[in-house]
């Protein structure tokens, strides 16, 4: 599926990959988040991934004129998760509104891991 | 330096010491910070985000029941995860987390525990983020603790503070070479900032500035007992206003001679007063005499302990904070229809974004049918324009947006609509006056907008208001609080008072106006309105000069010239 926004002059069609792209992009960019995981929940694990296949940790739903974004990330133990996960929402949120020109209906948040850091016993 | 003693550990007083003095600092720093923002976030609040987890932070800190700096910093690093509020309040609850685990197991800290703290903060701050971006408090926090790491052999902790604060502030500084989007807008990176802020608040809680402010606020408790010796009654009650017309600032007028901590507030419909006095009854029958009593409530102070009397103020400030809000939801409402208007039965109707409650009135008197809450820095959306065409009953309408940051808003909303919409773009409060002088209904849609239009030609529009960052602009080299006068959205004239400014621009830009009108915001009077009307008439005797009270926030005077 596609997201169409449509002005006088023609349509402009925007793909679910692009979304899903930016997403994960502004979401990365959130303090806390330190991976995506994979967004097949058959795998079981939650594998984190790098930067080039980031947007298979998001998924993005477009249903006529609803979007719904999901995203699976794993997060630094010791932070705030649950602020962490309202900091993502809401950047990407502003994200697609700014940049894609998207308003979002849903953003869905699963925290799949935590990443326990190298400094701490 | 010779200081008188050195400072040669921290023990837990002192510790606490220094968090409350970087609480304090935060506070103080808190709208700075927020005007720093310029990073792509959907909220410029970092400065409110750090102070909030700091405070979480610090309350958590009084918590703890040991003077121990492993249990005192472990209390704060919970209480900022606890209370960790957006992106900076994670990084910020992160940074205390390295100050809790560089200190583990420790009595005191001493100066090498606080390179290791400041060290581990960097550290651990690091590790939560998948693509570090240079320039922004992380950056600032790694090059403090590698100024820290170089200063072991400095015994004074105070000394060790003052020059890893030197470095932190020149490092903060770079940022804007490290981010463009910094750069472009003059700033340094605000969480970078709010991370020196703090470290400077320490180093003022260390040294024991921090004291004074403990004065501040004691003695700030000694006024109000006085105070509740005076006035003993401490007096409440709710009107149900039967005459619109009542002014809530001619009750204030009426009974402040009876007592003190007068509080009036409410709407058209329903007012509180609070008053501490030694005349309850006088306040009730004055009352009386606006409508109906609801919720009365007589408390004698002198006989409540201190502690009662705390939470009963507490209670109260609650109740008014509400109140208060409650009321300016009121005339803030994001639509106001304008009922008079509506038996009118015009074929044409007219929208309006404006902002301020006098502004809008006299909008309404013109003969606006719907106004739009709305202006400088608080844009209106699309969809606010939809809903406000909606309710419309005409299907021709004329939208005023008096903003030029708005006038892409209500376009894009009339292309959704189909009814006739045409927008007259007006850039400020005068052009929509001027414009709705020359409103005939009985006009057709594309007359209405050239007359209009026309009309807004002949108006020039002073605006003053105060810079909000330091900034370089048409070759004016602008700080923070400056005051600005712009004429027709350009800045002509920057200077320190509001007065000279004004001045300035009379000086350069007179073309003969023969009718001035000065409309005072927030934070004018009409005293200063009336100050302003004499450089005018200084400049020309025989101009007619009108002066109203607008209301509007951020614009102390909107003038405009005809």
């Amino acid at each position: 599926m596609v997201k169409e926004i449509e002005n006088d002059l023609g349509k402009i069609l925007i793909s679910e990959e692009v979304i899903e792209t930016v997403a994960g992009l502004s979401a990365m960019e959130c303090y806390g988040l330190v991976g995506m995981s994979s967004k097949n929940m058959q795998d079981g694990i939650a594998d984190l991934l790098g930067w080039d296949n980031l947007s298979k940790g998001v998924s993005v739903e477009i249903e006529e004129d609803e979007v719904k974004v999901k995203l699976n990330i794993v997060v630094e133990y010791g932070t705030n998760i649950h602020e962490v996960a309202n900091n993502i929402i809401e950047r990407v949120k502003y994200t697609l509104k700014n940049r894609v020109g998207i308003e979002v209906n849903n953003i869905d948040i699963n925290v799949q891991g935590v990443r326990i850091g190298n400094g701490t016993e | 330096m010779a200081q008188n003693d050195i400072i040669k550990s921290i023990d837990g007083k002192l510790f606490k010491k220094m968090c409350y003095g970087a609480l304090n600092r935060l506070k103080d720093q808190q709208s700075y910070i927020d005007s720093l923002n310029v990073f792509p976030v959907p909220d410029g609040d970092t400065g409110t985000n750090m102070l909030l987890t700091f405070q979480e932070a610090v309350e958590n800190l009084d918590q703890v029941r040991s003077e121990r700096i492993d249990k005192l910093t472990q209390g704060l690093s919970k209480g900022a995860l606890m209370g960790a509020r957006g992106n900076s309040g994670v990084i910020l609850s992160q940074l205390l987390r390295g100050f809790s685990e560089a200190n583990k197991t420790k009595k005191v800290m001493s100066n090498e525990d606080l390179i290791k703290s400041l060290s581990m903060a960097a550290k651990i701050a690091y590790q939560g983020v998948l693509k570090p971006v240079e320039g922004t408090i992380l950056t600032v926090s790694r090059k403090a603790a590698k100024r820290a790491g170089d200063l072991q052999d400095i015994d004074d902790i105070d000394e060790l503070l003052k020059k890893v604060i030197e470095s932190t502030h020149k490092a903060l500084n770079k940022t804007p070479d490290q981010l463009p989007q910094l750069k472009e807008a003059g700033v340094v990176d605000a969480g970078g900032q709010g991370y020196l802020t703090i470290l400077e608040g320490m180093r003022e809680g260390l040294t024991g500035k921090i004291e004074v402010k403990e004065e501040k606020v004691v003695k700030k408790e000694v006024s109000e007992e006085e105070v509740d010796l005076k006035y003993a009654y401490c007096t409440q009650t709710l009107i149900n206003v039967k005459d619109k017309s009542v002014e809530i600032d001619d009750i204030k007028n009426d009974i402040e001679q009876f007592g003190d901590s007068l509080m009036v507030v409410g709407d058209e419909e329903i007012i509180k007063i609070h008053i501490h006095t030694n005349h309850p009854g006088i306040i009730l029958e004055y009352a009386l005499k606006t409508g109906s009593l609801k919720d009365i409530k007589i408390d004698n102070m002198k006989l409540q302990n201190a502690e009662m009397r705390e939470k009963h103020e507490m209670k109260q400030k609650e109740e008014y904070e509400e109140m208060k809000e409650q009321s300016t939801e009121d005339y803030d409402e994001k639509l106001i229809v304008n009922s008079k208007v509506k038996d009118l039965n015009r074929q044409t109707a007219i929208i309006a974004v404006a902002k301020g409650k006098g502004i809008k009135n006299i909008l309404m008197e013109l003969g606006v049918d719907l106004i739009i809450d709305g202006g400088q820095s608080m844009n209106p959306s699309i969809n606010d324009f939809v809903e406000a065409i909606e309710k419309i009953e005409q299907d021709s309408i004329i939208v005023l947006p008096n903003n030029k940051n708005i006038i892409s808003a209500a376009q894009q909303a009339s292309s959704l609509s189909d009814k006739n919409i045409s927008i007259v773009e007006t850039k400020a409060i005068p052009q929509a006056i001027a414009a709705l002088l020359v409103f005939n209904d009985q006009d057709d849609l594309d007359n209405i907008k050239e007359n209009m239009e026309a009309e807004i030609k002949k108006v020039k529009t002073i605006e003053i208001t105060y810079a909000v960052k330091n900034s370089k602009v048409n070759g004016y080299d602008i700080k923070e609080n400056d005051v600005l006068g712009l004429v027709n959205g350009t800045i002509k004239a920057v200077g320190s008072s509001e007065l000279d400014v004004i001045e300035e621009i009379i000086e350069s830009d007179w073309e003969d106006e023969d009718l001035i009108t000065i409309y005072y915001g927030d934070g004018a009077s009409e005293d200063d309105a009336e100050k302003i009307k004499n450089k005018f008439t200084d400049k020309s005797s025989d101009a007619e000069i009108e002066i109203y009270k607008g209301g509007q926030p951020l614009y102390p005077y909107i003038i405009s010239l005809e």
